[in-house]
């Protein structure tokens, strides 16, 4: 099977080109130090060939140190040994100049890359004559596209079905200086730096960028997210209860009252009808996330942050993996394999637990949709986001004094040119994200319901005699209920939070099958409000519990990969403890409020 | 010769050394910023301890200060 390796300097697209031609999900961002290591998958042309797809870690220069950069390079020389392999290398067309440098370095080990031009249409297209010029003068093919645009992955196997291998020309540079100096005198009557000095953008980069407006930017940025959350996603949520309801009354009328239909309609429908409901919102939450990692400003996050991160040993690019952990924790975790040493990586991962990812969000719609009047919605929302940011940094300082090691890492990246985003891709991306959700509800919330139907079932003469209490389900709970008793958790809470270690979202589905009633119009939300011992201070020490508390398997199996056991098993042990503590100050100081 | 965190944005400048251990020289080297080399500031907030952007083949990168006080530089007139 023939080989294309994708190549080239960091967040330049080559993640995206990966997914786009293999249909894999690999996290991508619009910043540096997103793709970590060499990862590969299988591609069909449009003619039907196979190809295998290598997706590499950004890199600058041949004689780099850092870890990924060495790592994508001794993987070029094994893959330039096997034959059979094109290379292309993605070139982000504002920073072409710098790409030509690893041209240089592909070149002199005899490897002729084709050169993929990845241009946003009347935005940084530098035109037919330049692109002549570079190949020209680089000796090498060249493909120009935007390659988030439909149909580029069809142009793309056009393109290298009509490829045919060049031998590179002969050139020799010992040192980084000679092949920055190369390309420079190339194209030295080539005036590039008009794009970094366009008005428009230098004014809100001013904005952005500013110490104290770029801090309050920032944090307005995230609290219209969270208020368009609510907002916007009212009526789509109550569309969709409405058609789960309605679903469920059909079903139970014309399949009738026995086991199966119980199991379908009470365990299965109710399990995961209740956890759909929140689509709308996670839509919404990556709609506008995708928003701001297009325009370039996530990255810009890294300068807002620097000096408040110096503080607690780590550098500012910090905060696009920490900004990455508000989808979900695990790719977050992932990436702190580019950070510079490992006592950095320990206060960012450590750090990112406390990013709330998008598993939660429905676990909070919730709990706020329930206990919280319409117009606080958005706000305690925002407030929950905010109390976890906090607490991420108050652990960062707590690793940083406590814990030995190197001196932080060093703030040196390139930032992205500010773009005007794509509403059309930011809606793509946002159902993209529905969809994995779907498939996640899939995965993890058809067999949790199946199973929690079954606990809090049987046994059968039990329950229906005595009511769910007497189900094997609550026996469980009420055997760890006392220590969740101190926080107002009675014995269901207890349960949805023992579920939530398998996926947070699991937790809706507990809650649906175990505050669920069997009329259809009374929603989850009012039914648990009604429930015995469910109050605002319990709502909120359960809002507050489902933030901190230990993470989902999945991050509990990536912190163990990436920091080793000893790390993993504090990751359960020092969230669920100050969760603990969180949660008890939370309701007592709300329940004096009550009083 | 100046420090490259004593630069005020605007300015173009020429590398005239670096001063940081091999690893960070070689790092910055990798990147384009090496003796000789032309950079120009965009933004740096002299009195602060906040990062610098500085242009360099085009692109544009953020620089912790710590570092850019390890480049010394000449500004061109």
């Amino acid at each position: 099977m023939k080989t294309i390796c994708l190549v080239g300097n960091p967040n330049v697209g080559k993640t995206t080109l990966f997914n786009l031609l293999t249909g894999q999900h690999a996290a991508t961002i619009n910043a540096s130090g997103t793709t970590v290591a060499t990862r590969s998958g299988i591609a069909t042309a449009f003619d039907k060939t196979t190809w295998t797809i290598v997706d590499m870690p950004g890199m600058y220069s041949k004689n780099a140190k850092k870890d990924e950069e060495a790592a994508a390079w001794r993987a070029i020389d094994e893959y330039n040994l096997q034959g059979d392999v094109i290379f292309v290398q993605i070139i982000n067309a504002t920073q072409w100049r710098h790409s030509l440098a690893v041209t240089l370095d592909l070149q002199q080990h005899g490897i002729n890359p084709i050169l993929l031009f990845n241009i946003r249409k009347d935005d940084n297209d530098l035109g037919t004559a330049l692109y002549a010029e570079i190949k020209d003068k680089m000796m090498t093919e060249i493909i120009c596209g935007d390659i988030e645009e439909r149909g580029f992955a069809k142009y793309f196997w056009q393109q290298i079905a009509l490829y045919k291998h060049t031998k590179p020309p002969f050139r020799s540079f010992s040192t980084d200086q000679e092949k920055f100096s190369f390309v420079g005198e190339l194209f030295k009557d080539i005036d590039t730096h008009h794009e970094q000095r366009e008005w428009g953008r230098l004014l809100l980069d001013r904005l952005f960028l500013h110490s104290l407006f770029g801090v309050v930017i920032f944090f307005a940025f995230m609290w219209i997210i969270f208020e368009a959350t609510f907002i916007v996603g009212a009526l789509p949520m109550d569309w969709i209860d409405s058609a789960v309801g309605i679903l469920q009354s059909f079903l139970r009328g014309i399949i009738g009252d026995g086991f199966f239909a119980r199991l379908l309609v009470d365990g299965l429908i109710t399990g995961v009808g209740g956890t759909i409901v929140f689509v709308p919102n996670l839509l919404i939450l990556f709609f506008f996330l995708s928003l701001l990692q297009q325009s370039g400003y996530l990255a810009r996050t890294s300068y807002i942050f620097d000096v408040l991160f110096k503080k607690i040993g780590i550098s500012g690019k910090a905060s696009v993996h920490l900004l990455m952990g508000f989808g979900c924790n695990v790719p977050s975790i992932m990436a702190t394999k580019s950070l510079d040493n490992r006592k950095e990586k320990i206060i960012v991962a450590m750090m990112t637990l406390f990013m709330s990812c998008s598993a939660r969000l429905p676990v909070y719609a919730l709990l706020i949709s329930a206990f919280i009047p319409f117009r606080f919605q958005g706000i305690t929302l925002f407030a929950v986001y905010l109390f976890g940011i906090i607490i991420s940094l108050l652990t960062g300082l707590l690793l940083h004094t406590t814990h030995q090691g190197k001196r932080r890492g060093k703030l040196l990246a390139v930032i992205p040119r500010l773009v005007f985003p794509s509403f059309a891709r930011a809606l793509r991306y946002a159902v993209f994200k529905g969809k994995m959700f779907v498939v996640r509800i899939g995965k993890f919330i058809v067999p949790a319901s199946i199973i929690l139907w079954l606990l809090f079932s049987f046994p059968q003469t039990a329950v229906e005699t005595d009511g769910i209490g007497a189900s094997y389900g609550a026996t469980i709970s009420k055997i760890i209920e006392p220590v969740f008793a101190p926080l107002g958790f009675d014995w269901r809470i207890t349960a949805g939070i023992l579920s939530g270690l398998s996926a947070k979202e699991v937790m809706v589905a507990s809650f649906a099958g175990l505050y669920g009633t069997s009329d259809e119009t009374i929603e989850l939300g009012n039914a648990m409000r009604a429930a015995e011992n469910f109050s605002l201070p319990v709502a909120l020490a359960l809002l507050v519990f489902t933030l901190l508390y230990t993470p989902c398997i999945a991050v509990l199996g990536a912190i163990r990969a990436e920091l080793g056991t000893r790390w993993m098993i504090f990751a359960i042990l020092y969230p669920t403890a100050l969760a603990w503590l969180a949660a008890f100050a939370i309701y007592h100081f709300a329940l004096l409020f009550q009083s | 010769m100046n420090l490259l965190s004593d630069v005020v944005a605007g300015s173009e400048i020429v590398v005239a050394s670096l001063q940081g251990d091999s690893e960070e020289q070689d790092h910055l080297r990798g990147i384009g910023i090496f003796e000789g080399g032309k950079l120009i500031v965009i933004r740096n907030e002299v009195k602060s301890k906040r990062p610098l952007l500085i242009e360099v083949f085009g692109s544009c990168f953020m620089i912790e200060r710590e570092i850019a006080t390890r480049i010394v530089v000449l500004v061109e007139e």
